[in-house]
C-alpha cells in the first residue's frame, strides 16, 4: 500500500531530515512511527500527504508515485488520505457536524449521504449527541475524536496521525488507540507518529523507530529475523 | 475485489462533476453571505466606498453625455453672421451668392432681427420698453452666410469670413462655429477626464477589494490549511474569496447607482432652470438604463478582479 524506497529529504536550509529511508506498509496494517523530536517522523508524514517532495527516492501510495503527481491531482489524492493532528485543526466557527462533513462536501457527496456518513462517523467516536456543538465547547479528548471522525468519514485507504494522543491523558489515549485499531480491522492502513512509549508497549503493533532520518529499529524485521 | 466494488458504490453516492461544482458554488456563496452579514458595518463601509468611487465618474459621464447630445442636435453646418452698416444692403449681399464658397445668403433686416431677439429672450414688452429707449432700432441688418459643404472646414470658413469682412458696407463678422468647436473640445476633454478618473477609481475599487481580500485570507489562514489538508483544491479554497469580491463589487455598483440617481435628482432641477434661462431644454436628471447596468456590472467585475488577483497569490503561499 505504502512503499518508501531510498527516500532522502533535504530542506533548503541544508538540514537532511530523512536519509535513504526504506519502508513498506501493507494494506490493513497499523504501524507506529517513533523516535525523538527531529528524528524525521513529521517529515515522513508530510511526504505521504504530499506536503513535501522527496529530494531522492520514491514515495508511492496505492501504486502512485507521489513525485509524479501533478499539482491539480494532489487535492483528489488527499481526499483518499485521512489525517489526524495533535492540535486537532478543527474549524472553530463550524459545528462538529460541519467539521466532520467538510471532506464529504469537498468530495461532492449528496446531502443525505453526507448526513448519514457524518452521523455514522460521529457515532463511531461516541460524539453523535454533540453534532450541533462547536469545537470550543468540547474537551481536548472530544476535539481529538472529532478530528478522527473527520479523518475517517471519507472512508480513506490510508490514515495518518501525527501525535494523536499528545495532549490526552492515558485513559483517553487508549480509547483513541482503540478507534485506530477499529479502522485497521476494516482494511485501513494506519500510520501513527508518536513518542509515547507507554502507548507503544501496551499494543502489540509494528513499531518503526527513526533516528536522524534513518530507520534504526523495525519490530517487524526483528520478528522476521527472530523466526 | 471487495475494495473495487466499494469504490464503485462510493462513486455512485457522489454527485456528478457539474452538480458537485454547483454545490461548491452554492456553499461558497452562502458562506460568504453569512460572513458579510455578520460583519455588516464593515461591509457597509466598503460598499459605500465602492459606491462613491463608481458614482463620481458615472455622474461626470452622464453630464458629458447630455451636453454632447445637445451639440449632436446641431446640424453641423457653420454659419457666418455678417453685420451690415446700412439698413438697405440686401441687394449688395445677394451678390455674395455668386462666390464659390458660398451656398446661400439670407438677409435679415433690423426689424426682423428685433423680432427674433424679442422672441428668443421671451422678455416681450420689457425688452420692447428698453429698445424704445433708444433712438430707433439699434440692431443692424445681418446677412447670414452659409458656406458650401465642401468649404465648411474651419480654415476655409475663417478665410471666407475674412474676405467678407473686407467688403464695403460690412461692419463686422461673427463665425458661429467657434463656440461649438470650443464646446466640443471642452466635451472631448471632459470625456477624457471622465475615463481617466473612471480608470483611476476602478483601480481604487480593485485595490480596496484586494486589500480586504488579503485581510480575509490572513484571518482564515488556519482554515485554508485545514481545507487543503482534507482535499480542498485551489479552486475550492479560492471560491469564497471570489464571491467576497464579487458581492462587494456588486453591492458597491448598486450603491453607486442609487447615489447617482440621488445626485442627478439633486442637481437636475437647478441645472434645468439654468439651461432654460439660456433658452435650452437641457436636462440632467434621468439615468440612462445602460449606464446603470454598466455601473453595476463594472462594480461586480472590479470586485471580482480585485479578489482574484490578491487571493490567488496569497493562497498559493499557504501550503498545509
Amino acid at each position: 500500500m505504502i512503499e518508501i524506497r531510498g527516500v532522502s529529504k533535504r530542506f533548503p536550509s541544508g538540514k537532511e531530515a530523512l536519509h535513504n529511508l526504506n519502508l513498506t506498509l501493507a494494506r490493513g496494517t497499523l504501524t507506529f512511527l517513533t523516535g525523538h523530536s527531529g528524528a524525521g517522523k513529521s517529515t515522513l508524514l508530510k511526504l505521504l500527504l504530499r506536503m513535501e517532495l522527496a529530494t531522492r527516492g520514491t514515495v508511492s501510495v496505492g501504486g502512485v508515485n507521489l513525485a509524479r503527481m501533478p499539482r491539480r491531482a494532489v487535492a483528489r489524492y488527499r481526499q483518499r488520505i485521512g489525517v489526524v493532528f495533535q492540535d486537532h485543526l478543527l474549524l472553530p466557527d463550524r459545528s462538529v457536524f460541519d467539521n466532520v462533513g467538510m471532506p464529504l462536501v469537498i468530495a461532492g457527496y449528496r446531502a443525505e449521504d453526507r448526513a448519514r456518513r457524518v452521523r455514522a462517523a460521529l457515532s463511531r467516536v461516541g460524539l453523535l449527541e454533540k453534532e450541533g456543538q462547536f469545537p470550543t465547547q468540547l474537551s481536548a479528548g472530544e476535539q481529538q475524536r472529532v478530528g478522527i471522525a473527520r479523518a475517517v468519514v471519507n472512508r480513506p485507504a490510508v490514515l495518518l496521525a501525527d501525535e494523536p494522543t499528545g495532549n490526552l491523558d492515558p485513559d483517553l489515549s487508549r480509547e483513541i488507540m482503540g478507534l485506530f485499531h477499529l479502522f485497521q480491522q476494516v482494511g485501513v492502513t494506519v500510520l501513527i507518529a508518536t513518542h509515547d512509549h507507554e502507548l507503544l508497549e501496551s499494543f502489540g503493533d509494528r513499531v518503526v523507530e527513526l533516528a536522524d532520518g534513518r530507520v534504526v529499529a523495525d519490530s517487524l524485521e526483528a520478528e522476521t529475523d527472530g523466526a | 475485489m471487495a475494495r473495487k466494488s466499494d469504490a464503485a458504490a462510493d462513486a455512485r453516492l457522489r454527485l456528478s462533476r457539474p452538480a458537485a461544482w454547483m454545490l461548491h458554488h452554492r456553499l461558497a456563496l452562502r458562506d460568504t453571505c453569512v460572513r458579510l452579514i455578520a460583519e455588516r458595518f464593515n461591509t457597509l463601509l466598503v460598499v459605500l466606498t465602492i459606491g462613491v468611487a463608481l458614482a463620481l465618474p458615472g455622474l461626470l459621464y452622464v453630464g458629458v453625455e447630455r451636453l454632447a447630445s445637445l451639440t449632436d442636435r446641431w446640424d453641423g453646418t457653420p454659419r457666418i453672421n455678417v453685420f451690415l452698416l446700412g439698413a438697405d444692403a440686401e441687394a449688395d449681399v445677394r451678390e455674395w451668392e455668386a462666390l464659390p464658397d458660398v451656398a446661400s445668403v439670407v438677409y435679415q433686416s433690423p426689424e426682423a432681427s428685433l423680432e427674433e431677439l424679442l422672441a428668443a429672450t421671451g422678455l416681450g414688452t420689457a425688452m420692447g420698453d428698453v429698445i424704445a429707449g433708444f433712438d430707433g432700432n439699434p440692431l443692424p441688418a445681418v446677412a447670414i452666410v452659409t458656406p458650401q459643404p465642401e468649404a465648411a472646414s474651419p480654415a476655409r470658413v475663417r478665410a471666407l469670413a475674412a474676405d467678407l469682412e473686407q467688403r464695403p458696407g460690412v461692419d463686422g463678422v461673427q463665425v458661429d462655429m467657434e463656440w461649438l468647436q470650443r464646446l466640443q473640445a471642452t466635451l472631448a476633454l471632459l470625456e477624457r477626464l471622465t475615463w481617466g478618473l473612471g480608470s483611476l477609481l476602478a483601480l481604487a475599487v480593485v485595490l480596496v477589494v484586494g486589500s480586504l481580500t488579503r485581510m480575509a485570507v490572513a484571518q482564515r489562514h488556519d482554515e485554508i490549511r485545514v481545507l487543503k489538508l482534507v482535499g480542498g483544491s485551489d479552486a475550492f479554497v479560492l471560491r469564497p474569496f471570489l464571491y467576497l469580491g464579487l458581492l462587494l463589487g456588486l453591492a458597491g455598483g448598486v450603491a453607486s447607482l442609487l447615489l447617482l440617481v440621488l445626485a442627478l435628482s439633486f442637481f437636475g432641477v437647478p441645472v434645468a432652470e439654468l439651461a432654460r434661462s439660456y433658452g435650452s431644454d437641457f436636462r440632467l436628471d434621468g439615468l440612462p438604463p445602460a449606464v446603470g447596468v454598466f455601473l453595476v456590472a463594472s462594480g461586480a467585475l472590479f470586485g471580482w478582479a480585485g479578489a482574484l488577483f490578491t487571493a490567488r497569490r496569497q493562497l498559493r503561499r499557504i501550503e498545509p
